[in-house]
């Protein structure tokens, strides 16, 4: 009896360590094949830069093959990676804007990575949001809304280059002044997604966009009031800005070509206006309200999506470890601007050296402290959507601030009330 | 390929002896095997398609597109409660009427001009034809890049002319007028070709005729060449009309819809309602809406086609 | 023999036609201009903006992808036109006008009227993201049926008798009679499938979610599209100019056949 059982114990050892040295064998073989979706149109040196970095990664991780899709825009990006979830395909991974999680959970795509997030030291700021206990999102590529200036043409100007504008009052004044050079004194972008810049307006009027949970948003809000008058006096009352609609995508061409002192766009811009711009860049904080900087958050966090094998799981959370380590983070925020992810890519030595020679790249790391969530909502194409066109239709004179908030916050409660 | 028709006589390797496997292809047997498939696979992307947008138009349908419940009238409801998709019907009745009526008339001008005349400048056909060969994603990327703020050549060139800053396609208005002026600028040629074509079907002696009786042509316009052009000028109005409804393509890569939902056209909602929003309940009405449109438009161009030169009784 | 016209009107109306030429043309030339006119520093002819842009998008992927795409489509649509417009054409059978209200349902039905249908069924089938599920739904086309049974139609039944007399049977008759009588129909229907599927943006926009199936009219759309930093406009201009060269020079050298031959797309006598 006793013999017996040993007989089939061993011959089951054998058997599972057969099983197990081949799974070895074969992972040794074909190594665990990882899809990442990754957000950026399809020309543009990030595309390079990205491939070098999945590339040395593949190089340094023989078992893994992480093969990188470009996949447009933001928006373009979580639409492709909801449609591919609908047709049961999902990517392994994708980069997706942080605000995505809520529509993410809503499809049932996404799995937790609580241990990545517990155990990195990922700036707290960069963290957020986390939503029903769990981490969902990584910080990979994270920005703020900062103000560009161009230092040249504050000199030309009469202004200090050193000095950019402190709060509101100034940002007008110094604008008047570069009006003056005939230059545009500001471009903000409000095309597309105009309520990522709106936001840090309303947040230092006093009020974000939406609580915390993606139920509830506050678009008709004094502050965002008080905000929206502001961008308009900006272009009607004080004549510092273009009218009409400004696309993001000609803002910094603008400025790059200097017919315009200051703009207002994305940290992560920062390495294609430096490459192009013949002149001093500066990078400051949002101009405060009254007091005190604030700004909103922005870009990308990875995402693992539940359909994927448990080795592809492992291996994923691998690569995600990798790309937001100390030297991989640095190396990003080099070449884009973006915020390194953890303060520590900071004290890497190359990088050092790097922000001393161009300070511009610590602006947004030392604004972290100062940023607020971006929106993020259930439906959120559709809740953003609402918010852009109320906003453009109050810039483009078609709507009072107002009625136009008021309706954009009745037509969001009403996309948002099954979920509350 | 010769039209000219072989002689029939039996060749050297002739005719192959009709045997049981010949006659049973020539059979009625072969002919519905040969329509199945075809017949079916029009059925699966068409017939089935076409009655089950109607049917899910009046079903709830969650996030991922499965019907979760019968909704009766109520995503048609959902739909015209939301005051965008009432824009978005006011932009492209404006864009539609717009588009057509200027492309049509333009059209009509320049297949009057062109028609007769033998030796056309190489170049002109070029210069004129040039938009309609190329793709529409590709004419809105030249637009895109003419049109775009401060560093397009068409704000430099208003520019001169003392209007600073132009943005034409960050006003709605004007906006929608550059989608306009898109569609006249891409399809006015093709159009022409098919009004030239008509205009062949008035005889060259009545044209003699015409031009020495009524010199400056305005009574002839009426009279006799409107009256010959009618239906193919129904087709090609239908045609415009399908062409215009259909539009997205430079929706999508100039606007996105924008400003403030301003050059959102009726295609390009559908595709943020169901691609963007995930919204399937509107927008399964509002594809049933669409069917109903734009077959019986299609249905139309057909008609006014058969009467024409297309027989199929 | 016509009556001559004065010349100034004849002067005047050539006037307007260079002058819609020149409108016309100007917005492409102005953009062949920007792709090979150096900026800035580089003044002078260049090619550095075609290569730039030809290395950021896999352009030669996108059009193996339209090649294959309308290939495959010209030939289903071609040989089920062929043999379905033949044997509607040819035969009297019952449910014959009910096999045509099919075909004729696809024309009056645009695809983008069953987007999401079309899309749905794509979907379960498992063929998002390639191109057979681009071509599925398009694989037959009612007027490539249509306009093959008008052409096999027009063909006189005596030469079909003259053939059976010489000892051919139906397979015969079809290859020696009316293959090659058809060749018009067969010009003006590849027309139309060429300019209308190389061009089609909305259905392979939503099938496709990687380089690996999309056709060069999405992938150019993609260059529109800006990321975070903002938008490369010489790149975009180039990237058009890499999909509209090669189409304007065949039109210039064909331009007279080709407009010819659209023109022959709607006259199917």
């Amino acid at each position: 009896m006793r013999s017996t059982r040993m007989l089939i114990g061993s011959a089951l050892g054998a058997v599972s360590l057969l099983l197990s040295s081949g799974a070895v064998a074969a992972q040794a073989k074909a190594p665990v094949k990882l899809s990442f979706d990754f957000p950026v149109g399809v020309t543009g040196p990030l595309t390079r830069d990205m491939s070098n970095l999945v590339n040395t990664f593949n190089k340094s991780h023989p078992g893994i093959q992480v093969t990188p899709v470009y996949t447009g825009s933001y928006q373009q990006t979580v639409a492709r990676v909801e449609t591919d979830i609908q047709s049961g395909t999902p990517p392994t991974l994708a980069v997706l804007t942080s605000t995505s999680v809520y529509d993410l959970l809503r499809l049932g795509a996404i799995a937790p990575l609580d241990s990545v997030a517990k155990q990195g030291d990922y700036y707290p700021a960069l963290l957020q949001p986390e939503v029903k206990g769990h981490y969902y999102g990584i910080p990979f590529q994270r920005s703020t809304v900062v103000l560009y200036y161009n230092k040249t043409l504050f000199k030309k100007a009469g202004l200090n280059p050193n000095v950019p504008p402190k709060n509101w009052t100034q940002l007008v004044s110094d604008a008047q002044a570069l009006q003056k050079i005939g230059v545009n004194g500001i471009e903000i972008p409000t095309d597309g997604t105009c309520y990522w810049e709106f936001a840090p307006y309303a947040i230092e009027a006093g009020q974000n966009l939406a609580n915390s949970n993606g139920t509830q948003v506050y678009f008709n809000s004094s502050a965002a009031k008080t905000a929206l008058n502001f961008w308009m006096d900006l272009s009607h009352k004080y004549r510092v800005e273009p009218g009409g609609i400004l696309p993001w995508a000609t803002v910094p061409s603008d400025f790059e070509a200097g017919t315009v002192g200051m703009i207002v766009h994305s940290s992560g811009s920062l390495a294609a206006i430096l490459k192009t711009a013949k002149f001093q860049v500066g990078e400051a904080f949002m101009p405060a309200d009254h007091s005190k900087y604030l700004t909103d958050l922005g870009g990308g966090d990875f995402f693992l999506f539940k359909a994927a094998s448990s080795a592809q799981k492992k291996a994923a959370l691998t690569f995600i470890k990798w790309m937001t380590s100390p030297a991989q983070a640095a190396t990003w925020s080099k070449e884009t601007g973006y915020v390194a992810v953890t303060p520590k890519a900071y004290q890497e030595p190359g990088m050092k050296k790097f922000v001393a020679a161009h300070p511009q790249f610590l602006v947004p790391a030392e604004q972290l402290q100062y940023a607020q969530p971006e929106l993020a909502t259930y439906q959120l194409a559709q809740v953003q959507d609402t918010l852009d066109s109320a906003i453009q239709s109050v810039l483009d004179g078609q709507a009072k601030v107002g009625p136009a908030l008021n309706s954009a916050q009745a037509q969001a409660n009403a996309i948002l009330a099954p979920y509350r | 390929m010769s039209t000219l028709v072989k002689p029939l006589t039996p060749s050297a390797q002739g005719p192959a002896p009709a045997g049981p496997w010949r006659a049973w292809l020539a059979g009625p047997g072969v002919r519905y095997l040969l329509l199945l498939l075809p017949a079916l696979m029009v059925v699966a992307f068409v017939v089935y398609p076409t009655v089950a947008t109607v049917i899910h138009s009046f079903y709830r349908l969650d996030p991922v597109g499965r019907v979760t419940g019968f909704a009766g009238v109520a995503n048609y409801r959902m739909l015209f409660a939301e005051p965008v998709f009432l824009q978005v019907l006011r932009n492209t009745a404006i864009y539609a009427v717009a588009s057509v009526v200027l492309s049509i008339a333009l059209a009509f001008g320049m297949a009057m001009l062109l028609s007769g005349k033998v030796f056309v400048n190489r170049l002109l056909l070029l210069g004129i034809f040039s938009p309609t060969v190329m793709p529409t994603i590709a004419a809105a990327n030249i637009w895109l890049y003419f049109l775009a703020p401060q560093l397009g050549l068409f704000t430099h060139l208003l520019g001169d002319f003392g209007i600073k800053n132009a943005n034409l396609l960050g006003e709605p208005n004007t906006a929608l007028g550059a989608l306009v002026a898109l569609f006249v600028w891409k399809y006015a040629p093709y159009f022409t070709l098919f009004l030239m074509a008509g205009l062949q079907a008035i005889p060259q002696n009545v044209r003699d005729a015409l031009r020495t009786e009524d010199p400056h042509g305005w009574h002839s316009l009426r009279k006799v060449v409107l009256p010959i052009m009618a239906p193919m000028l129904a087709f090609v109005i239908t045609l415009a009309v399908i062409y215009a409804m259909e539009t997205v393509d430079p929706v999508y890569v100039m606007t996105q819809g924008g400003p403030a939902n301003g050059t959102n056209l009726v295609m390009f909602y559908l595709y943020q309602l169901g691609f963007s929003y995930y919204s399937w309940g509107p927008a399964a009405a509002l594809s049933g809406l669409l069917l109903g449109g734009l077959s019986s438009l299609s249905a139309l161009s057909l008609i006014a086609l058969e009467r024409r030169s297309f027989h199929w009784a | 023999m016509g009556v001559k016209r004065s010349p100034w009107r004849r002067g005047a109306e050539g006037g307007v036609l260079a002058l819609i030429a020149l409108i016309w043309g100007f917005p492409t030339l102005w953009v062949l201009y920007a792709t090979f006119a150096g900026t800035g520093t580089t003044a002078g002819f260049t090619f550095a903006n075609l290569i730039a842009a030809w290395n950021t998008a896999p352009f030669a992927e996108y059009t193996l992808n339209t090649i294959v795409i309308v290939g495959g489509l010209l030939l289903s649509q071609g040989i089920v036109g062929l043999v379905v417009g033949f044997i509607l054409a040819r035969y009297e059978f019952p449910g014959k006008s009910l096999i045509t209200a099919i075909f004729l349902l696809q024309i009056v039905v645009p695809v983008y009227a069953v987007l999401i249908q079309d899309y749905q069924i794509i979907q379960g089938l498992h063929l998002l993201n390639t191109r057979v599920g681009i071509m599925l739904p398009y694989a037959v086309s009612g007027i490539a049926v249509l306009a093959f049974r008008q052409a096999f139609r027009s063909v006189p039944r005596e030469l079909e008798e003259a053939a059976r007399l010489d000892g051919y049977d139906m397979l015969g008759v079809f290859r020696r009679v009316y293959l090659p009588r058809v060749g018009p129909a067969a010009v003006a229907f590849a027309v139309i499938t060429i300019t209308y599927h190389w061009t089609d943006f909305l259905w392979p926009l939503i099938v496709t979610s990687s380089d690996a199936a999309r056709p060069v009219v999405v992938g150019l759309a993609l260059l529109a599209e800006a990321s975070e930093s903002g938008l490369q406009w010489n790149l975009l201009a180039a990237g058009t100019a890499i999909v509209i060269i090669p189409v304007l020079v065949v039109f210039a050298i064909g331009t007279r056949r080709i407009l010819a031959s659209f023109a022959a797309t709607f006259d199917w006598h």
